[in-house]
């Protein structure tokens, strides 16, 4: 089972989802077009944050989450902050449950609520860029929501809406789909996480200065391994 | 003169801007299958003799070479490189490796707008595996494995063939090969 990156305990200062792509170019042609083309099937996304470490407790934690990962030969989910954005039924989303006295867990989490339930309609073939959603609670949806789907194989992956026709039937996402789909796959959209790795482990912990102040700079990008 | 939306769907489509690079690479034991996109891409039954077969898109294949259009019996060797931490180094490197006379194909997909592919793969290079070199710099490891067309020896230049039915295949209506039965000394190669 995966360890999911403790948003609750390293709070972003700034946050980037972006999909990457790979691009070849045909040169410049003579009448000054320069014609591209992309050769990646879809490309793959990649998150980069910023977390700043004001306390101590904060650097150990941070320390002991980066050996973690083994210099980013280990997978991590790492969760798309999705609480500004989600169609939440209530425009709120739902609330976080500490224990009955009060506490957290250890990095700060509490028991989460999920109020958005969506599910797919049919079946969806690998690489598949349109679902057809079944809605049973949620907001209204406009386009570029970003949800995840928990893939049996190769875990859970993030996916964003580009495109929703006017009855609402079947909506255009991209990437492609990274696993097929059964019929009633959920569509998360509370807590959107994706299987990752980070890429930069050496450069991501910055320097410790006065007075015993750090940050984390984290570059992760999707991983494509089955995780099952 | 504005294009509208839907003009512009079918110009991106004429153009089609999308495309991926596959490899297969079949040994008597094992068929490798790796495309230069991302994630799995499932074969249909025209795209790969067996059914069911899933083009793995992990990044393990690193470099595709420039690749000559092999006519008229021109023969090449060129270098496929591999991410060299995927375990294809021991495999192929072991003694009791088959790799070597493996059968080596690169085909080629066009997408629509919907990354969905427009016609199966279209294999349009042939060759055998050759030789497997593990090489590193630095903190990277890469396997490359070194494909010809054609007939390589250890020592001599590479030769390759032409033969009646390779022509046949490619020029179905040329008699350039029509006299061939009738000449006196003749060399017959079986395949």
């Amino acid at each position: 089972m995966l360890d999911t990156f403790p948003l609750g305990l390293f709070r972003p200062t700034s946050m980037r989802w972006r999909r990457v792509s790979v691009t070849n170019s045909g040169g410049r042609g003579a009448n000054g077009i320069t014609r591209i083309v992309h050769t990646d099937g879809g490309g793959l996304w990649r998150c980069e944050m910023t977390v700043n470490l004001f306390s101590v407790a904060n650097i150990k934690a941070a320390r002991a989450f980066l050996e973690s990962l083994d210099g980013g030969a280990t997978p991590i989910l790492v969760p798309f902050y999705a609480k500004r954005e989600s169609p939440y039924p209530l425009g709120v989303p739902g609330a976080d449950v500490p224990f009955g006295d009060g506490s957290l867990f250890g990095d700060d989490a509490s028991f989460g609520s999920d109020t958005i339930e969506v599910a797919t309609t049919g079946p969806a073939a690998l690489r598949a860029t349109n679902i057809s959603p079944t809605i049973t609670a949620a907001g209204a949806f406009v386009g570029g929501e970003m949800f995840s789907i928990d893939h049996p194989t190769k875990g859970a992956h993030i996916y964003t809406i580009t495109r929703i026709p006017e009855d609402g039937s079947n909506w255009r996402i991209r990437p492609p789909l990274r696993e097929a789909v059964a019929s009633g796959a959920l569509l998360d959209f509370d807590n959107p996480k994706c299987v990752m790795r980070l890429v930069n482990a050496e450069e991501a912990m910055g320097e410790i200065t006065p007075p015993y102040f750090s940050s984390l700079t984290l570059q992760f990008e999707e991983s494509m391994d089955d995780v099952a | 003169m504005t294009l509208l939306p839907w003009q512009i769907a079918v110009l991106r489509e004429k153009g089609a801007p999308l495309y991926a690079l596959f490899l297969r690479i079949e040994t008597p034991t094992k068929t490798y299958r790796l495309w230069t996109g991302v994630g799995d891409f499932a074969a249909t039954s025209d795209d790969d003799l067996e059914t069911g077969a899933v083009y793995e898109g992990i990044g393990i294949l690193r470099d595709m070479p420039p690749l000559r259009s092999l006519r008229g019996g021109v023969a090449e060797r060129v270098d496929f490189t591999f991410s060299g931490v995927d375990g294809l180094a021991s495999e192929w490197m072991s003694p009791a490796s088959d790799i070597e006379g493996a059968s080596v194909n690169v085909g080629v997909v066009w997408f629509d707008s919907e990354y969905q592919p427009r016609a199966k793969i279209g294999w349009f290079w042939p060759g055998r595996a050759d030789l497997v070199t593990a090489s590193g710099q630095g903190e990277e490891r890469a396997v490359t494995l070194s494909v010809v067309s054609g007939a390589s020896f250890r020592s001599g230049s590479e030769n390759s063939f032409w033969t009646p039915p390779q022509h046949n295949q490619l020029n179905p209506t040329d008699t350039f090969f029509k006299m061939v039965r009738y000449y006196s000394i003749v060399t017959y190669r079986k395949w």
